[in-house]
């Protein structure tokens, strides 16, 4: 058989070369144009170079796939792909591109010194020129490593799917990676590089022309300065404006890898969460990230085991309360009536709080649901950057308020979340009192003290996932508030957030609008609930009345067998509401 | 000295702060909420207030300011227990459930409310205080 | 003639923050603010101070200072006082009452005053 990810390990690593040869290309080209070389000592600077380029790679080539040793170790079948291995190579391969970053800019750091004082006493050429050489390897290195990291990121993260489809669970995959909140000193950085790089070079191009003017107009006659000013101005004016164009190229699709690495997963998140509020349960799949997009994305798989928790004690709930309830028809007598009395108004209370709790997550879903359901109009890939970039200058304030008003949204899931919780606490209370009447009915309210029991247990545990949810609330507004000091710190520095802001700023604001709309249905909810406890309180008070009223033990005993067969409806009614849930627990397509 | 309980149907186990109690599950009413409190004027500090519940006035009774160790936040939930001479309802941070218990029932302490607490019991969770809720009540009707 | 179960013409006071409730026969006039009058809010928080413009009860000796006053007319059921607050205040507790959905003590300015006297003595 095939072992899984064969080869990758090279694939992943083969951007950075390719990173390394553009920036390479680069810095020749513009010595060529920019420095005046002594005469034959081009030949010679060509060959150095040649030389350590081939080196660097080499050594650097042989840092990444050390690093990748796990990968490789499984993609050659000398280990199997356990859950272990795997997440052993997931980790590696989430550390290769900011080791890219780190290996390309110290080592053509190196490798520029080096090329300038191996050429300088080679070509035995002046210390002046030697010293610029180094200076334009120096200034390349910074956006040749980003090159390298948004290249080799772009396939780190169809990597790691793989892995995941090799079996590797994917809430394993997040539980195993590392988190950092490092997305806005990354991006302030990025914005910094971007701006110094093309600043550095020309302003050594300009002081170099500049030196090169005055030495010959010294040189000249006065009467021909001024003509001679023209002629050096005009000299060599096309080779500077390719030059020019050339590092804006490299630096503005630096710009636009960067604004669609942060896109890519805001994307899919929408996607999955749509997913979610149709009802569709199942291991999650691995969102790829970096940063606080990762974090948000392991928060959203985190939400779904938690709803998965969440409705499997509903459902055993449902079971246990429609067994019990055969216990409690079957007592008798006129001398168990007062236990009968309690036992009867209690019940009622507990099978209405479990369906309180059912119909709000029911609620939930579809708010979801209605207020997501556009999350696809938002998919548009950033085409046409240069004309964006204009836009986006404009779209920056709306999207910092758009992300706002996002948050506002995950304010009034976390208000939904307190109810339930509210609810639950209630019906612990219950459920309580109801444990102590069973317990002074002595043997006849045993198995009412089991029911009672059983839904402790339950407010519980909805109460441990309602805490668990919150702080999963607080994660992803934590995550989205990141994203908004990014892309402000981004922008202002430099252009390079354009991509970003266009494209998803598009998809938040229809969200945000249909978000507007869907806030009746939580209007409608609490004033459902609130009907309901009004309802409760005067069905208890009607059912107290009742029983006080009937004398003979024969007509209690029928009110009794008519509150059961209600109970046991709900009991029904509850596990069908949970079986409309699609719980899959096999993974779609496993080999 | 010991007092043979009548343990037929068990105690009501709750904590309060970081001790346990119980009272035994006959004399527990119910266990409920603690809504919003009334103060009254010239009442002792332990006694944090009354509310209405079903027609009648219940004193709230916080049990770790008598021991002398007063908590920092006040507790949610509290245990309703009924004398003849009066109902209390006693503030409890969490209720644990009906327990028997085994162990002596001797006088835990001569002054102020460790002498209407016998013990020391034990149940699952761990050692407990049982109250003696009639003398206790009586007790809180003349530390006033 | 009301019923022995209900009490009507009561003086609702807040003071420091809480309520209380007077009988209104009890009350023989209403004073100024002056430094020698009890402030009922002290009978909550020990340290409580009575504000400038705080309105004064009189019955025969004894005075009690309040933050605000207000007559209530309707007459309203009792609600006894439970067994552990029997002794608070010196006995002055005579009831509860329940006025626009909250709870309010109703306390004796007589039995406050009475209790005065057995102090004194």
């Amino acid at each position: 058989m095939k072992a899984p990810l064969e080869g990758r390990h090279r694939w992943l690593t083969m951007p950075s070369t390719f990173a390394v040869i553009i920036g390479l290309l680069l810095a020749v080209a513009y010595a060529w144009v920019a420095i005046d070389f002594p005469v034959g000592t081009r030949l010679s600077l060509a060959v150095v170079l040649g030389v350590l380029a081939g080196v660097i790679n080499f050594i650097g080539d042989g840092f990444e796939q050390r690093r990748l040793m796990p990968l490789r170790l499984i993609a050659e079948g000398t280990v199997s792909p356990t859950r272990p291995n795997l997440l052993g190579a997931a980790r590696a391969v989430a550390s290769v591109p900011e080791l890219s970053f780190w290996l390309c800019c110290g080592f053509i750091a190196v490798g520029a010194i080096t090329t300038a004082i191996l050429w300088g006493f080679v070509a035995e050429v002046p210390l002046a020129i030697m010293l610029r050489v180094g200076f334009i390897g120096l200034a390349i290195a910074p956006i040749t490593a980003t090159l390298a990291l948004l290249l080799t990121q772009r396939r780190a993260r169809p990597l790691l799917k793989e892995i995941v489809a090799a079996g590797l669970p994917s809430s394993e995959l997040h539980r195993g990676l590392p988190t950092s909140f490092v997305l806005r000193q990354r991006l302030v950085v990025f914005a910094a590089i971007a701006a110094a790089t093309p600043l550095l070079l020309l302003v050594d191009l300009a002081l170099a022309r500049m030196r090169r003017l005055v030495d010959v107009l010294a040189v000249a006659k006065t009467e021909s300065i001024p003509s001679l000013a023209d002629q050096q101005h005009l000299e060599g004016v096309w080779p500077v404006v390719g030059l020019v164009a050339l590092v804006l190229i490299v630096v503005s699709v630096s710009a636009w890898l960067s604004g669609s690495s942060l896109g890519q997963p805001l994307r899919e998140l929408a996607l999955e969460t749509e997913r979610l509020a149709r009802g569709e349960h199942g291991e999650p799949p691995f969102i790829a990230a970096e940063y606080e997009s990762l974090a948000a994305s392991g928060a959203l798989a985190g939400i779904e085991t938690q709803l998965l928790s969440l409705l499997t004690p509903l459902g055993r709930a449902a079971s246990s309360l429609g067994s019990t309830t055969h216990q409690l028809g079957a007592t008798r007598g006129s001398s168990q009536r007062h236990a009968l009395e309690a036992a009867n108004g209690t019940t009622l209370e507990l099978a209405r709080s479990a369906k309180e709790i059912a119909a709000s997550a029911q609620s939930v879903s579809e708010f979801a649901r209605h207020t997501l359901d556009t999350a696809q109009s938002g998919r548009t890939s950033a085409e046409g950057f240069l004309a964006a970039m204009r836009e986006v200058r404009r779209g920056n304030q709306a999207i910092a308020d758009s992300v706002v008003r996002l948050n506002k949204r995950v304010q009034q899931v976390g208000r939904i979340i307190e109810f339930i919780d509210g609810i639950a606490d209630k019906s612990d209370l219950l459920a309580l009192n109801a444990e102590l009447e069973g317990n002074k009915a002595g043997e006849v309210g045993r198995g009412f003290s089991l029911v009672a029991a059983e839904m402790r247990r339950l407010a519980e545990s909805v109460m441990v996932s309602t805490r668990e949810i919150g702080r999963l609330i607080e994660e992803i507004r934590d995550a989205t508030n990141a994203a908004v000091m990014a892309t402000e710190a981004g922008v202002k520095a430099t252009d390079a957030g354009a991509a970003l802001a266009q494209s998803v700023g598009a998809g938040l604001q229809k969200i945000v609008e249909f978000a507007n709309q869907s806030s009746d249905a939580m209007q409608s909810i609490s004033l459902a609930t609130s009907q309901q406890q009004l309802g409760t309180d005067q069905l208890v008070g009607a059912m107290a009345e009742i029983l006080r009223s009937t004398e003979a033990s024969s007509a209690a005993n029928a009110q009794m067998k008519s509150a059961h067969q209600h109970l046991l409806t709900l009991a029904t009614d509850l596990k069908g509401t949970i079986s409309t849930y699609e719980v899959r627990t096999e993974k779609e397509g496993a080999p | 000295m010991k007092r043979p309980v009548a343990d037929a149907h068990g105690h009501l186990l709750f904590a309060c702060g970081s001790s346990l109690y119980g009272v035994p599950a006959d004399t527990a009413s119910e266990v409920v909420n603690v809504p919003a409190l009334t103060r009254v004027p010239g009442a002792p500090s332990h006694l944090l207030g009354v509310f209405a519940h079903r027609g009648e006035v219940l004193p709230v009774v916080d049990l770790s300011r008598l021991t002398g160790k007063p908590l920092e936040d006040t507790a949610r939930r509290a245990v309703v227990v009924r004398t003849p001479r009066g109902a209390v309802a006693l503030t409890a941070t969490r209720v644990l459930g009906v327990s028997t218990l085994e162990g002596s029932f001797d006088r835990l302490g001569e002054s102020g409310v460790h002498q209407h607490l016998r013990g020391p019991a034990h149940a699952e969770q761990g050692e407990v205080a049982v109250i003696d809720t009639q003398t206790f009540v009586e007790f809180l009707a003349s530390a006033g | 003639m009301t019923a022995s179960d209900h009490i009507s013409g009561l003086v609702l006071c807040h003071a420091g923050g809480q309520r209380l409730a007077i009988p209104a026969q009890e009350v023989d006039a209403f004073e100024p603010a002056g430094e020698a009058a009890r402030y009922a809010g002290a009978a909550f928080e020990s340290d409580a101070r009575a504000p400038a413009d705080a309105k004064v009860l009189r019955h025969r000796e004894l005075t009690l200072s309040v933050d605000r006053v207000e007559v209530f007319a309707t007459p309203v059921p009792r609600l006894a006082v439970p067994s552990a607050l029997s002794s608070s205040w010196g006995g002055a507790l005579v009831c509860f009452v329940e006025c626009a959905g909250e709870l309010w003590p109703v306390v004796s300015l007589e039995r406050l005053a009475r209790g005065d006297g057995e102090a004194a003595r």
